[in-house]
């Protein structure tokens, strides 16, 4: 009973609490609501961009949309979609199994390096296999006086695009079967054991069963993950929805085109998102207590040890050791040529300041939206936490549009302005934030907050001194997300950048187009140490 | 209304819905005189924590009105915010602000004051709850007990008129516990402190409060001194919440009441031949091995200093009764069991309390239900 407040029951209970309780204090909530307003507002325009151009360009849409051409651009989107998402549950729900239920020799260690590829952007990724395969590549300047290879097998379209986005979003399966298999009760095994069944048949009706969400919430991410991606297709050139939106857009100025491409990209997006929701409250029904901590028994690999082993090592070596191979030796390249210090100085900075700003603007802009989730339970608080998760169901180059259409007719003065593109940041982004503040502030038990009151304070002294700072990890945390991901971030800040603003990911992104290889080196290094090492943190430190 | 010097606070038809239907305080008046302990018993869910947030100001009454020391603090167009309220309070979970010191949490409420007097304040209190060099420590280093103490500290920091407590004990060891509480209730004697206390531990009820209101359904059903309360308990829920799990039906005679195991002797404010039901503990309850003997023995439950016999009545009937540890006797025994009370018992029509006495010392009375206090 003390767990839930009261407040927060009787929100549960009745539609009509929520539209009570400013009666509490009506200033305060508006100190929160008005903020939290303004924000929901500005995250929901690329909605009516989409909702505008769908209904005004009608029939001309349509015929578009009609095009041979937008069927092959949606073969290929959810061909690659499902091909990467089928390779990525081989790859990360083998792996979940190998180094958490097996006596797999170093199985600390692959769980760890196996997992890091995630916090590599995909442009990176793409260009360290550009850079290894394609023509011009190292592998084909190592063979060519060797064996007088002129011709490797062309690694650009399908091939190049399907391997670099698997390599990189496979531990989206992976992490969450982990997690999975850790919070198994082993007892369940045990049981169907002394129910006789043998180690096979244990395996296929107990643990994979129990598995199963995990494996589909995983394969969700990894789908959106690739049909959102923009970086590495465009840098291997497989035309998916949001490489044509781009191209249109940049070489036609082809907007209406662009839009409604959107509107079937956004489409697909929000059908996985629902069926993640869906998944994942189906979930819950498998959630398991575990029994207080005891391990489950390792599967003993015996001689099947070995392949396991190469398996592991071959994985590792081609999604980790071969890029760091091939950044250093474009690093060498580089620095022989003589190194550009003053642009990657330069994008260097623009990259920190956009990511500290955008940063900055998304922590303040979520915390009235999730204290009054929260704190102040109703519809229409729920309803705002909703809204703040537009950004998620958006690819970068929808909303990049968006804004230069409200920005072109409605602000002329902001287009191609650094609030213009941190406004786009804070719309991707936000989603992000609101997630990692929400659990900490759930966290801080409410009771806190009513001692403080009833011992005379006055609500913003008691969220001054007993609230922030008991929310500062959380703030941090959430800042850093924010912080990290904008740094990662290619396609809104292709389109919004501000003219000659050039940042670590567009110094890559014009150089690989190029096939400069060498040029990309540097930026390349610097993102890895600054952006991806943290963000592999972050994603471990809550492994199990 | 003219404050009378010594309620501090007073409730009136005070009301709390949740949803349509629901009610989760209904209608409850109460008055707790200055320098009392007031304990609120009553099972989980009948509203006695809403009770305790409603005089704290954390919730807002939907009728009915409250007043703290003299002053109206919540009725239909008034409310007053807790901070605004002079209420200190201390939760279950203690709710110690864990990034401030022990010092720095007491001195939370404190008003501005000059930095002597601030530390010599913080040292009184400290003193009080017997921990006098914690200043510098931090939350997660204190017992639970000693948590406990400083939340208390806290709370009465700012001299508040009253101070709320809401099943504070109840997150402690079972052996600590009852220290706990007896050092807090000394502290709140000490500090002199009007106290709203809430819990759902009879046995902590009855030791706390200088008086005892029992609630069920939202509703006070009895309130009294705990003695009172204990020996005549208004209705059958209430005799069974405070551990007076037994009854027997009895048919009411000229001077006495007619059980399955004989006679009582005792008189009952009704008509003759009427039913009523008679409430006892197990040690109310007298028996002895007789071969004739028409109940038996089914099961003997060693306790240390007492032992508990669980016997079956010829109507079936499954009644206990407390013996010394010394009379020793296997189930299956044959026994003859009669009523061997020291008091009179209380009865019950209709599950509410019905007035009774002693047939031969009709000035000892057992009052009937107060149906509302």
């Amino acid at each position: 009973m003390a767990e839930i407040g009261p407040l927060e029951a009787a929100g549960g209970l009745t539609a009509p609490r929520g539209l009570r309780l400013p009666r509490l204090s009506g200033q305060r909530l508006l100190v929160l609501w008005l903020p939290a307003l303004l924000v929901t507002g500005a995250v929901v325009l690329p909605i009516f961009y989409l909702v505008i151009r769908a209904s005004e360009a009608g029939t001309g849409t349509r015929a578009l949309l009609l095009r041979p051409q937008t069927a092959l651009i949606l073969g290929n989107s959810i061909g690659l979609a499902l091909a990467v998402t089928l390779a990525s549950w081989l790859l990360g729900g083998g792996l979940a199994l190998l180094t958490v239920r097996t006596d797999l020799p170093g199985r600390r260690l692959w769980a760890i390096l196996s997992a890091l590829p995630l916090a590599v952007p995909s442009y990176v990724g793409a260009y360290l296999l550009a850079a290894a395969l394609g023509p011009r590549g190292l592998v084909q300047e190592l063979l060519e006086p060797l064996v007088g290879v002129t011709r490797l097998p062309s690694i650009y379209g399908f091939p190049g695009a399907f391997l670099s986005l698997t390599l990189l979003s496979y531990p989206y399966v992976l992490l969450p079967v982990r997690a999975a298999l850790h919070r198994m009760d082993p007892a369940l095994e045990e049981s169907a054991r002394s129910l006789g069944h043998n180690g096979w048949g244990v395996l296929r009706r107990v643990t994979l069963p129990q598995l199963m969400p995990a494996m589909l919430a995983g394969g969700l991410l990894v789908a959106l993950y690739s049909l959102r991606d923009f970086g590495a297709v465009s840098l291997l050139r497989f035309t998916t929805f949001t490489r044509a939106i781009y191209l249109q857009y940049q070489s036609a100025f082809d907007r209406s085109s662009a839009a409604a491409l959107s509107l079937v990209l956004v489409a697909l997006t929000v059908v996985l998102l629902a069926l993640e929701l869906r998944g994942r409250r189906g979930g819950d029904h498998y959630a398991s207590t575990g029994a207080g901590g005891r391990p489950p028994a390792l599967i003993r690999l015996g001689p099947w040890r070995w392949p396991a082993l190469i398996v592991c090592a071959l994985l590792v070596g081609v999604a980790l050791v071969l890029p760091t191979v091939v950044l250093g030796y474009w690093l060498l390249r580089a620095l022989e040529a003589g190194p550009d210090l003053t642009t990657l100085l330069l994008s260097t900075r623009n990259s920190l300041l956009a990511s500290g700003l955008a940063a900055a603007v998304t922590v303040i802009a979520a915390l009235p939206i999730v204290v009054l989730s929260a704190r102040y339970p109703s519809n229409r608080s729920r309803w705002l936490d909703r809204l703040s998760h537009i950004g998620f169901a958006l690819p970068g180059v929808v909303v990049a549009l968006a804004l230069v259409f409200f920005g072109l007719r409605g602000a002329p003065w902001l287009y191609q302005t650094l609030p213009m593109l941190i406004l786009a940041y804070l719309i991707l982004f936000l989603p992000q934030a609101t997630g990692t503040l929400r659990p900490s502030l759930i966290q801080i038990p409410r009771q806190l907050e009513e001692s403080g009151r009833s011992l005379g304070q006055r609500p913003l002294t008691v969220f001054r001194r007993v609230t922030l700072p008991l929310l500062r990890p959380g703030l941090l945390a959430s800042a850093a997300l924010v912080f990290l991901t904008t740094m990662k971030e290619l396609q809104a800040t292709l389109l919004l950048g501000p003219l000659g603003f050039r940042t670590l990911a567009t110094e890559i992104w014009s150089a690989v187009s190029e096939a400069f290889f060498a040029e990309a080196a540097g930026p390349a290094l610097v993102l890895i140490l600054t952006c991806s090492l943290p963000m592999a943190y972050f994603v471990l430190r809550d492994q199990p | 209304m003219k404050p009378s010097d010594d309620t501090i606070v007073r409730l009136r038809g005070v009301r709390r819905d949740y949803g349509e239907t629901l009610a989760a305080v209904n209608g409850v008046d109460l008055d707790v005189a200055r320098g009392q302990i007031l304990t609120i018993l009553g099972p989980s869910g009948c509203g006695k924590t809403t009770l305790l947030r409603l005089i704290a100001g954390f919730e807002r009454p939907d009728a009915g009105s409250i007043e703290i020391d003299g002053r109206l603090v919540a009725d239909r167009s008034t409310f007053v915010p807790p901070e605004a309220r002079r209420v200190g309070m201390v939760f279950q979970q203690h709710a110690l602000f864990p990034h401030l010191t022990v010092a720095e949490n007491i001195a939370f409420g404190l008003p501005r004051l000059g930095t002597a007097e601030r530390a010599s304040r913080i040292q009184h209190l400290l003193n009080l709850i017997r921990l006098p060099k914690a200043h510098g420590r931090f939350p997660h280093e204190l017992s639970g007990g000693q948590q406990q103490r400083v939340a208390v500290a806290r709370a009465l920091a700012p001299e508040p008129v009253i101070v709320l407590m809401d099943e504070p004990f109840s997150n402690l060891d079972a052996d600590i516990r009852k220290k706990i509480r007896d050092e807090v209730r000394f502290i709140l004697r000490q500090a002199g402190t009007t106290v709203v206390f809430v819990t759902h531990d009879q046995e902590e009820a009855l030791f706390m409060g200088d008086q005892l209101a029992v609630m069920k359904g939202g509703s006070l059903v009895q309130l009294g001194q705990p003695e009172a309360v204990f020996q005549a308990p208004g209705s059958t829920f209430i005799a069974e919440f405070l551990g007076q799990a037994e009854f027997l039906p009895a048919a009411v005679g000229p001077d006495e009441l007619q059980t399955e195991i004989g006679s009582l002797g005792q008189v009952v404010d009704l008509p003759l031949g009427s039913d009523v039901l008679v409430g006892f503990r197990a040690d109310d309850l007298a028996f002895e091995p007789d071969p004739q003997g028409k109940a038996i023995l089914l099961a003997r439950f060693f306790q240390g200093a007492v032992c508990q016999y669980r016997i079956r009545l010829p109507s079936g009937r499954i009644v206990h009764s407390m013996q010394p540890h010394y009379r020793d006797y296997q189930p299956g025994t044959l026994v003859r069991v009669w009523f061997a009370p020291q008091h009179p018992l209380p009865c019950f029509a209709d599950g509410q309390a019905v007035t009774t006495w002693l047939a031969n010392a009709e000035n000892e009375r057992l009052p009937g239900a107060p149906a509302r206090p």
